[in-house]
């Protein structure tokens, strides 16, 4: 009976392990929110390798424009391809979902949220897990999740292919990730403009404005938060003297 | 009383005559604050009466300002809350507010009914105070249901899909009562806007009235205390209860300090940790909801994983329903069920302070166990918790019986 018991609750602990990591093993994103240098790099990313086929249409570019510090012609010329496009405009694109489905079956879902569904690490992952695979239909294959889409950033990243098996129990470490890593089978085959160093932390910034993307109050948030901490505070240990003067003369 | 009086307060006393002689305000103010008297001994468990009425102000007010933007309309609703996230000036704040405040109600009302378990607050007389706080629950359980649908995500669709579902398990009229609560055959359009109906109009309503009933019944019979014995028959050569103070001030300041420190908690959480790490807003949800995707693994939002256990628990389906439905009503019959000599878990035995401790490890480890997917030994585990929290009540007319008490003190301690 005990033996059961130590048996049930360590398969127990077990599944929560496997359903935290949702299956896949993730690399570390390195994100830093407060950099606006970072988020803007990242919204040039997204703007320019992410939004033919995918949306942001729950995000303004005015918004954009205001949290990223940048003037209102330079988003309008710089993350806009439309020439009649306001800044009050949704991010949107200008792919009919109807030619989309004809050519990924699924149309690209909106990324405004993406972050908050998948979290930073995933992110970080799955965009750099694709690798050659003439066997999919676009010719791209993706060790995180099975996905019907190509490599959008193969020109900085290169071409990776996936290892065999066997050959990889010793490369785990050299790339700086765990051996368990989704990312860990992949190796270069045909560099891209950038190096490996340099296209991790274009990606890293692609996700700091994936991740400020999916909430854009978070970057007032936290700062009104500690004004409001402050003030109750406060307010709590007036409360608390006005307490205790007053149940002086309860005995 | 013979103090000489100013202009001013000349005025205020008749204006506030005026106003008496056609509306009582001044005797209600003394019957329900100033004079009022509260036994003096109420410890940490007593704050959450309090608490649990500014988290309904707070949701009552909140609710308000999502209404003015929120769309309850299948093809708008989901774009209508980033829109309240995005483009309505701290409209973040006021959704983060009742997203946190919906979660945090029920912190407060699980311990809130955890102190009246222990302090054996449903007690006689206190029976209509405990069954009015039941119905309050049961509202509640409803209202957060509902209110968990409007977001339009994938969780509140697929959640919606698997809850009303668990009607279809009722024989003969199962199916049409699915179609009659949905309004559709499927969760649709219909669905949202009847529950959204429900939920800021319907539910809100019941639970003011539930509440003032609670409160009302609460003050004819007065406050149980930490002691469980009775604090309004001793009294001084004045007339007033020894044991007992007047809620305003001492409780009304006690209570402030209370709020402080909640508001406090709060706080922290709206503007640092919104989330909750997944419990209070879940991943999945961010998700625009999808009919035809179904997510790999539905579970609730963690106030309602205990009940989602036993039902799972259950093989079979009419069973698991009708247990996950006992679980609650069993609540109605506790004041009935108790038959230990002291209200009070101070002066209880050894028994009856084991099968607490047991109670709270099988709820809050059926808690857990509804938020995961239900592997065979989480299974089993949500059996034996789901056997143990129904012998905890139906076995309690014996079980509380059993033991040796301490004697009860004089006055309050």
């Amino acid at each position: 009976m005990i033996k059961k018991l130590i048996l049930s609750l360590a398969l127990m602990s077990m599944s929560v392990h496997v359903l935290a990591a949702g299956g896949v093993v993730t690399d570390a994103a390195n994100i830093n929110l407060s950099s606006n240098q970072s988020l803007q790099n990242g919204a040039k990313l997204f703007v320019n390798y992410c939004m033919a086929c995918h949306t942001a249409k729950y995000m303004r570019y005015g918004r954009l424009a205001q949290d990223l510090e940048l003037t209102e012609e330079q988003v309008l010329a710089g993350f806009t391809f439309n020439p009649d496009a306001k800044i009050g405009d949704l991010m949107t694109n200008s792919a009919s979902t109807e030619d989309q489905t004809a050519w990924f079956v699924n149309p690209p879902p909106d990324l405004s949220v993406i972050s908050r569904v998948r979290g930073k690490d995933w992110l970080y992952t799955f965009l750099r897990a694709f690798y050659k695979d003439e066997s999919r239909p676009l010719g791209w294959g993706n060790t995180v999740m099975t996905v019907n889409m190509p490599n959008p950033l193969w020109s900085l990243q290169g071409v990776q292919v996936l290892e065999k098996q066997q050959d990889h129990a010793a490369k785990g470490d050299a790339s700086g990730h765990g051996p368990d890593s989704a990312t860990a089978h992949l190796a270069l085959s045909q560099p891209g403009l950038m190096s490996p160093e340099e296209f991790d932390d274009a990606i890293n910034d692609l996700v700091t404005f994936l991740v400020y993307l999916g909430e854009p109050a978070q970057l007032e948030r936290k700062s009104l938060g500690w004004k409001v901490l402050l003030y109750l505070s406060l307010f709590t240990f007036l409360a608390y003297l006005l307490k205790v003067e007053y149940w002086r003369d309860v005995h | 009383m013979n103090k000489p009086q100013g202009t001013i307060s000349r005025t205020a006393d008749s204006a506030m005559g005026w106003v008496n002689k056609r509306l009582p305000v001044t005797q209600f103010y003394q019957d329900h604050l100033s004079k009022y008297y509260a036994p003096k001994n109420f410890n940490f468990w007593y704050y959450f009466g309090s608490l649990a009425m500014i988290v309904l102000i707070n949701q009552i007010v909140t609710g308000i300002w999502l209404t003015m933007h929120y769309k309850p309309d299948a093809a708008h609703a989901f774009a209508s809350v980033e829109y309240i996230m995005r483009d309505v000036p701290y409209g973040y704040l006021v959704r983060y507010m009742h997203s946190t405040g919906a979660s945090l109600f029920f912190v407060v009302i699980y311990l809130h009914m955890f102190r009246g378990i222990i302090y054996g607050s449903h007690r006689n007389p206190r029976e209509m105070i405990w069954i009015f706080g039941v119905l309050i629950f049961l509202c509640l359980m409803a209202e957060a249901f509902m209110g968990y649908v409007l977001p339009w995500g994938q969780m509140s669709f697929w959640g919606a899909q698997v809850i009303v579902n668990l009607f279809g398990a009722i024989p003969y009229i199962g199916e049409d009562l699915t179609i009659w609560i949905r309004g559709d055959y499927v969760i649709s359009d219909a669905t949202l806007n009847r529950f959204f109906a429900l939920h800021v109009v319907a539910m809100p309503i019941a639970i003011l009235a539930l509440v003032v009933l609670h409160l009302a019944a609460l003050h004819t019979v007065g406050s149980n205390n930490p002691d469980g014995i009775d604090t309004k028959d001793n009294k001084d050569a004045t007339g007033k209860p020894i044991d007992a103070i007047p809620f305003h001030p001492y409780y009304t300041v006690k209570d402030t300090f209370g709020i402080g420190v909640f508001l406090l908690l709060f706080a922290f959480i709206v503007f640092f940790a919104p989330e909750m790490g997944g419990w209070f807003l879940e991943h999945d949800n961010f998700v625009e909801a999808n009919p035809s995707v179904t997510p790999e693994f539905i579970k609730p939002v963690w106030y309602f994983t205990p009940f989602y256990a036993m039902l799972r628990a259950v093989p079979d389906k009419l069973l698991g329903v009708v247990i996950m439905g006992a679980a609650v009503m069993i609540l109605f019959a506790l004041p009935w069920l108790d038959r230990s000599k002291v209200r009070s878990i101070r002066y209880k035995g050894a028994i009856w302070k084991l099968m607490m401790v047991l109670f709270v490890i099988s709820f809050i480890g059926l808690g857990w166990l509804g938020a995961q997917p239900g592997s065979i030994a989480q299974t089993w585990f949500a059996r034996i918790f789901t056997t143990f929290y129904f012998a905890f009540f139906l076995l309690m007319p014996w079980w509380s019986r059993m033991g040796s008490t301490k004697p009860l003190p004089e006055r309050v301690t």
